[in-house]
């Protein structure tokens, strides 16, 4: 593959046409394949032997808390890029990827606690997997209170950059620090808190709301980065022609 | 003496200048561990379970009491753009300026920790073992207050940023750090806890001042 | 209406879907008024030179 083909995309007026074309893409297979794992996850598949109903809530618990650390971890790889590169593209991807990121972290807590209430009696445990959902979200708000704090919008991506890249470092320690020390504490509850065994026809909507949440992501971001990368380039030439195109 | 040599006692002997900064630290430090048995109860089992976990929070609380301290009255006299500008590596410069305030804010912790565990009822072997968490987990607590302190070096009120960094890249020195006090305690086998703790310094130590340089880079031009 | 109920875990399964619809819901629409304030905002700086 042509390399130059990849590297007009580092242009921004390349990038923020590439991404309105590009966001229908995504957006529409999100949303159906979202539908079509709801409709398998809330009815078509059987009810848990143990859990009942209740499991149902892993539908929207895994992907969200999945696609919460995939999504630190593009943030992190687009902010590595715009500090090598120095370039405006990633540092927009990486701004926009922080608010939908932690509103996935964000949902990854409630749907955890909500399965914790009727599975475990209590909403929150001090399992390794809640904690170190809470401490990404720490990391995500981190990043986006300094985009607001830093008046100056270059410096302001470079530190972000870097917070996001010592998160990201620092990611697999904290969450090993969590697991080593949840362990120690829950080894009375590991039965209670291990995932069930997962038979085909649950698994299926499973994968389908995973596939579902990240296309749905990856579209709403594309819209996002637009618009981040248009308000940054607004006094260029390509700005004024498109907004002329669009009269 | 070279620059690296001048540049750490220069800033030894400005922050004995400046003793009330680091007495502050200090101070947060015996406040809090003295706090916790006036209201958490102080029978030996209680102080023994929690003394791991409170010399650590201790150590938190105190580095964040006294994170402005690291860089903003250097930025204020002009000193900081001096050694940007200058033509010695930032990322050497940056690192015994770190050293330097570990010495002067985090030495003393350790000292300290030595009077609050015997406060705590521990004996013996396992008042060293305090010491050396502190003196390992302040090392990389310095590193990852240097890197908060210069990353937020341009905001005007930068309190709740700084812990909000802060917090999740302490955590797992906070966990390991009480961990192995309680084990050294309990009479369990300390090599893990201690091993991480050294690992982490180590780690602090090599990557954390090339972080702080770039953000102080960013921060001041 | 026992579809609804989920085996009385009813309450829990249905707020977490109805909580994650509305957060994607907002993100959606929060995207999309982003945008056009944009280029509202780029209209008018380039009407004002």
């Amino acid at each position: 593959m042509n390399l130059k083909q990849i590297y007009k995309y580092g242009s921004p007026p390349n990038y923020f046409k590439l991404s309105l074309k590009a966001e229908n893409w995504f957006l529409i297979p999100g949303f159906v394949l979202i539908i079509i794992g709801c409709l398998g996850g809330l009815f078509i598949a059987p009810p848990d032997y143990q859990m009942g109903d209740a499991y149902r809530i892993i539908y929207f618990h895994v992907p969200s808390a999945y696609l919460s650390m995939s999504a630190y971890a593009y943030m992190a790889g687009a902010a590595l890029v715009g500090i090598v590169w120095r370039s405006n593209v990633a540092f927009s991807v990486a701004k926009s990827i922080a608010p939908f990121g932690a509103s996935l972290t964000f949902l990854a807590l409630v749907t955890g606690m909500l399965w914790g209430k009727p599975m475990w009696g209590t909403a929150w445990v001090w399992d390794a997997r809640l904690t170190s959902q809470f401490v990404l979200l720490l990391l995500f708000l981190g990043y986006i209170l300094l985009h607001l704090s830093i008046r100056e919008q270059r410096k302001a991506d470079l530190a972000t950059s870097v917070l996001a890249l010592v998160g990201v470092i620092n990611l697999p320690i904290i969450h090993y620090s969590v697991v080593w020390w949840s362990t120690l504490h829950q080894a009375s509850t590991i039965s209670k808190l291990s995932s069930p065994s997962i038979t085909g026809d649950m698994l299926w909507p499973l994968l389908v709301m995973i596939f579902g949440y990240g296309f749905f992501f990856w579209g709403v971001i594309c819209r996002v980065a637009a618009s981040e990368i248009l308000k940054r380039e607004k006094r260029s030439k390509w700005a004024k022609e498109y907004i002329k195109r669009l009269k | 003496m070279n620059i690296y040599q001048q540049l750490f006692l220069r800033d030894l002997r400005v922050s004995m200048k400046r003793w009330s900064d680091l007495l502050t630290g200090i101070i947060m430090f015996i406040l809090v561990a003295f706090i916790f048995p006036l209201i958490a109860g102080s029978d030996k089992d209680f102080m023994h379970r929690i003394i791991g976990p409170v010399i650590l929070l201790s150590s938190l609380l105190a580095s964040l009491i006294s994170m402005q301290n690291i860089f903003k009255p250097d930025l204020n006299n002009g000193s900081l753009e001096q050694l940007v500008l200058s033509t010695h590596s930032l990322s050497g410069l940056i690192f015994f300026k770190i050293l330097s305030y570990w010495v002067s804010s985090s030495l003393p912790l350790v000292v300290v920790s030595s009077l609050i565990a015997s406060a705590y009822f521990v004996t013996g072997i396992d008042i060293v073992m305090v010491m050396l968490t502190v003196l390992l987990a302040t090392t990389t607590l310095v590193n990852i207050n240097s890197l908060a302190a210069a990353l937020t070096l341009g905001v005007r009120y930068p309190g709740a940023l700084m812990t909000l960094i802060l917090f999740p890249l302490s955590l797992p020195i906070l966990i390991f750090g009480s961990k192995a006090i309680e084990y050294s305690i309990l009479g369990m086998d300390i090599s893990g806890p201690f091993y991480f703790l050294t690992g982490m310094m180590l780690l602090s130590f090599s990557l954390g001042p090339i972080a702080t340089a770039f953000a102080i880079r960013i921060s001041i031009d | 209406m026992d579809m609804l109920s989920m085996g009385d875990y009813g309450l829990f399964v249905w707020s977490s879907f109805l909580i994650s619809f509305l957060v994607f819901l907002i993100n959606y629409i929060s995207a999309q008024r982003q945008f056009i304030s944009v280029l509202n905002e780029v209209k008018l700086h380039n009407e004002n030179e």
